[in-house]
Formats: structure tokens, sequence, C-alpha cells
């Protein structure tokens, strides 16, 4: 499988370090509620389709990406910057 | 206490010794210098200010420099892209100039010594593809990878910074300087069957 970076442009998967589900990560709850803490750090759904991912680019730009894989087909339909500090590089 | 001498040695003294190595092919293949006077910062842009340090640096180069995966500058002062808003600046010999850069960028990128902790190697010669590939997963072909391309990818698991200068071609190869000797045992083996003339 080979991930398009978008400031390093296509690599192979070994280049990278998988982290799993994006979406579970980037929406850190507030406040105190511990249910919804322990959803956070141990709750995944392991969908069969579209699955947005956090992939760091260890070997390249150090960088996190959110990769859009279909976990059917390992088809990936988007590559970006996990923060915005990326914004405005290109590939 | 005895007093002591700092030695200055670059990161394969006592390793790449000129002379020819590998096949004796009559016409090495592969061609390698080892870069052994040079100073090396990294500059990385404060949140925002990604253009104004590409302004900076750009003239600092005397060329554009890009907030991408770039290699620009003249034969003393290169600018290499490494990740957005970041870059690493090699000045052959003494360095001093990157002092004025320094200043120039204070408060707007942080600005990191790299001090001797680099290994910087050029390697041409009309085989210097064939070797490379043998241990580097992207696509180094002249019709992909073209002068003042770079990246920042590995060569046989070792971090390393690689970049066409010219089309001869030369490429720049820079790691760190902790893995030089296992990157240098790596190159020689991919290559050796080429022959290989270390200037
Ligand atoms: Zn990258």
């Amino acid at each position: 499988m080979r991930i398009r970076c978008p400031y390093c442009g296509e690599r192979s998967n070994d280049e990278f370090t998988v982290l799993g589900d994006a979406d579970a990560l980037l929406t850190r709850p507030s406040g105190e509620n511990i249910e919804a803490f322990h959803e956070y750090v141990y709750q995944r759904t392991n969908p069969a389709g579209l699955h947005r991912e956090l992939w760091y680019h260890s070997a390249g730009c150090r960088r996190w990406l959110v990769v859009t894989r279909d976990t059917r087909t390992h088809e990936i339909t988007n590559v970006a910057f996990a923060n915005s500090r990326g914004e405005g590089a290109t590939a | 206490m005895a007093d002591r001498t700092i030695l200055n040695r670059s990161a394969l003294a006592g390793l790449a010794k000129p002379g020819v190595i590998g096949a004796p092919t009559g016409n090495p293949g592969v061609r390698i210098r080892e870069i052994t006077e040079f100073a090396a910062i990294t500059v990385i842009a404060r949140r925002g200010r990604a253009a104004e340090v590409v302004e900076i640096l750009s003239r600092h180069a005397g060329s554009p420099v890009a907030d991408a995966a770039k290699r620009a500058g003249n034969a003393s002062l290169s600018i290499t892209g490494t990740a957005p808003g970041q870059w690493l600046v090699v000045a052959r010999g003494a360095g001093n100039e990157l002092d004025n850069m320094r200043a120039d960028l204070n408060g707007i990128a942080a600005v990191t010594d790299q001090g001797d902790g680099r290994l910087i190697i050029e390697v041409c010669g009309a085989r210097a593809r064939d070797a490379l590939a043998k241990g580097i997963a992207i696509d180094l072909d002249a019709s992909v990878f073209k002068a003042g391309d770079a990246a920042q990818t590995s060569a046989a698991h070792t971090g390393l910074q690689i970049a066409l200068i010219d089309e001869a071609p030369t490429f720049e190869m820079i790691s760190a300087r902790s893995t030089a000797e296992s990157f240098w045992s790596w190159l020689v083996a991919s290559a050796a069957e080429y022959g290989i003339e270390v200037v």
C-alpha cells in the first residue's frame, strides 16, 4: 500500500506508523465525564468500508496525516494534514 | 589534567579514503565525495510565519526557496525543505553567513545549530541511480526526480535526506552522523559492482 503524503508525495506504507481511528482521537471530550473519557481512550469502531485513520510519516516529514481508506480494498480516497500547520504545502 | 585537543573529524574520516574500490571496471560507475567542511542549521517557521521565512531564506540563497521538498541555493549555501515550514540550511566552509541568517530569522523561526551532526556526501556517476535504487524506495528516475528536487526518506532503514543537485546526475545525501558508518557500508556494498571512485 502507498500513501500520498501532501508534502512528500507517494511513499511506501513502511515509512508510516498507524494510530487508527482519527475521528475518535481528534474529538477530545471536554469536562470530567469519566464515561466519555473511557469511550475516547478505549472504544473504537471497526468499519468494513471507509475509515478515517491517523498515520504518522515517521521516515519522511514527521507530520500526522488523516488518511481516508477503504478497509476492504485499501483504496485511499483522501490524505490531509491532521493539523492546520501544514496547510498550503504541496507535494 | 592533561592537555587535550578536540579533533575536527568528518563523519567518514578514516573510512572514505580517496581511491578506487569495488569492481575494477576501469571506469568507475559511481563517484563519492564526502563534504568535510560545513555548518548546518534547521529552520522551523513559527505558526503562521512560513511566508516571511521563505522570503528571508530566498534573499540569502539568491534564488527562490519554496515551502516544499525542494533544494535551492548555490555552491556555498543550500536550503532544502524537509517538512512543512521546515528547512535544513547547509553552508559549505566555515558557515559565517549563517549568523546573519539567524539574526534575520529572530522571532519568526526556531533556528537550531546542527553542528557536525550530519554526514554529507555527493554521489555521482553513470551508475549512481542503479546503486541508490538498491536501498531507497522512492523513484529516482531522471523523468521523476529532477534537479532541485529533494526528499526526506530512508536508505536501508537509515534516515536520509536526498536531493538532486544536477542532472549529471549528482545526488546530495545527508544522514545522521551517528549512523554514518552503517550508511557508508550499505552504499559501498550497493555500488561495488559498478566500481567506485572515492574523491
Ligand atoms: Zn510526509
